[in-house]
């Protein structure tokens, strides 16, 4: 459970909008941010989580909020409290099909979203060091008893999500802007949709992720935009309510 | 000079707050040999367990495994020390098939490029792996199982799950806790078959057990533990005849 996930986004975002002011070509920045938050996040777990042996999970998350925070006031002091527009990937404003017009950005988002969830898949299905990851996940006490050094494996696992949130955060920040505090949002919302889905599944979180995304979208068209925000905490209350361990959840995982 | 004992426990002593789980253990296991920890419940035996197999610290004492100072190796070290364990509560990985539980008890002797992984390139070792892994499941019988996940096999086969996933390593030292615990009868049987042709193979057995009956048929030599002190050590006729003294004496 990592309550900074949402500032990798922030970081990668903002990696992004700082990149491209010192006119590094589109495709390097974007490469540059991922990587530098991918850094970022392996050296987080190596001070702050590594130490921790065996660590509650309750310490974890106050752990990672207060990393959130440390990262949030670091980049306002860096990159100020405005946000910040970013230049969009394609060489064109917008597109239109079928009459309907859109930022070509989304286009960006939709093709990133569609590749980056299936090489994940691939990675935690086909190859030996994504089930690896996924086994010391699930049970690693058994993990580590069998010859997995458990700590090195979170290492990694936590310099890959902070590439792929700083991977999506310079992805949207064409459409979102980049601003210190938008992993906030980012964060809560990515948490309820891994709740909504099914906590500790992949194909759970990314169905949790659309239903909330086209809920969100229907309130802001049906009620109004400034409800958008609640829609993500509304459906996530109400799942926790009907079936507590998600839509696709399994049973909870049983104590030693 | 070789040594008679391949594991020798001395004078381990561990408390919880105020709650002393293990007072001042000491016994060794004998290569080669099957032996039993009985004692009721909450006498500390599977914490002697957990910290043979370094996941707690002991207050005092100390341990020496194959002429090592076992005490200062990491958890995720011992497997290449020749030590693979089973749980008193099943630990097998869900996400996981049982084919790829067994396996994963190769891992730490599975020392290949990242990159060849990734992209399975390594034909030759995934061969390797999944030869090893039919083969213990044909010494397990447990074949027909091997594509299925954990929570879809009976539990009598996830107790041997875990087992192939200790053999698969080639343990010196295997250590098994409450194996028996929850089989029925037949499974009990089966149990103590497969473990007779283990140690045919060599190992060395630690073996954690509440019922008597069961460790007078398949263990060379017995401790006896209650509340965290070891109370008889011996062979298992002795300690029968001392356990039905005690027994008898307590007007059970
Ligand atoms: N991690 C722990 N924290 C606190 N107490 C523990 C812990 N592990 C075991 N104990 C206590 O130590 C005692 C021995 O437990 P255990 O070794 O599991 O007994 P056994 O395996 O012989 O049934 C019990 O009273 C148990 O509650
Ligand atoms: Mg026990």
């Amino acid at each position: 459970m990592n309550f900074a996930q949402g500032e990798f986004v922030m970081l990668g975002a903002m990696l992004q909008f700082y990149f491209l002011t010192l006119h590094i070509p589109i495709v390097l920045s974007f490469l540059l941010s991922s990587l530098i938050v991918g850094v970022i996040g392996y050296f987080i777990h190596a001070v702050f989580i590594r130490g921790t042996r065996n660590p509650q999970e309750l310490a974890l998350i106050v752990l990672t909020i207060g990393i959130a925070m440390i990262l949030r006031g670091t980049s306002m002091l860096l990159f100020g409290k405005n946000a910040h527009a970013v230049k969009q990937f394609l060489p064109f404003d917008s597109i239109t099909v079928f009459g309907l017009t859109f930022s070509s950005q989304y286009i960006v988002v939709f093709a990133g979203a569609i590749i980056f969830a299936t090489l994940l898949f691939i990675y935690f299905n086909k190859t030996n060091s994504g089930k690896v990851m996924m086994a010391s996940s699930n049970n690693p006490l058994a993990c580590r008893l069998f010859g997995i050094d458990v700590e090195q494996v979170q290492a990694i696992s936590f310099f890959i999500s902070g590439m792929l949130g700083a991977i999506g955060g310079s992805i949207i920040a064409p459409i979102s802007f980049a601003k210190y505090n938008m992993g906030l949002i980012m964060g809560l919302k990515g948490f309820s949709a891994s709740v909504v889905g099914g906590f500790g599944n992949n194909v759970g979180a990314i169905a949790g992720g659309l239903i909330i995304g086209v809920s969100e979208s229907l309130a802001a068209g049906y009620i109004s935009s400034s409800y958008k925000d609640i829609v993500a905490f509304l459906i996530m209350i109400l799942v926790l309510f009907v079936k507590p361990s998600g839509i696709f959840g399994a049973k909870d995982i049983e104590r030693v | 000079m070789e040594k008679k004992y391949i594991l020798k426990i001395k004078n381990i002593t561990k408390s919880f707050g105020g709650l002393k789980a293990l007072d001042n253990i000491s016994f060794n296991v004998n290569k080669k040999q099957i032996k039993a920890l009985v004692g009721p419940n909450g006498a500390g035996k599977t914490t002697l367990f957990n910290i043979i197999t370094r996941l707690y610290q002991p207050d005092r004492g100390s341990i020496e495994y194959d002429q090592k100072n076992l005490l200062s190796y990491m958890p995720h070290q011992l497997i290449r020390l020749g030590i693979a364990r089973t749980f008193q509560n099943i630990q097998l990985i869900d996400a996981l098939t049982v084919k790829e539980n067994i396996a994963l008890g190769l891992h730490a002797k599975i020392k290949s490029n990242p990159l060849s992984v990734v992209f399975g390139l390594n034909r030759k070792e995934e061969k390797e792996v999944f030869e090893k892994t039919e083969r213990v499941a044909h010494f397990l019988k447990i074949e027909s199982f091997l594509n299925k996940h954990p929570e879809q096999v009976p539990f009598g086969i996830k107790r041997l799950v875990e087992i192939g996933r200790a053999l698969i390593s080639q343990p010196k030292l295997l250590l098994l806790d409450e194996p028996a615990a929850g089989l029925n009868e037949n499974e009990t049987e089966r149990l103590l078959n497969t473990l007779f042709r283990i140690w045919e193979r060599g190992i060395s057995i630690l073996l954690i057990e509440h019922d008597m009956e069961f460790v007078a048929n398949c263990s060379h030599s017995i401790v006896v533990m209650d509340s965290g002190k070891k109370i008889a050590e011996g062979l298992p006729s002795d300690v029968m005849n001392d356990y039905n003294v005690i027994k008898a004496y307590m007007g059970e």
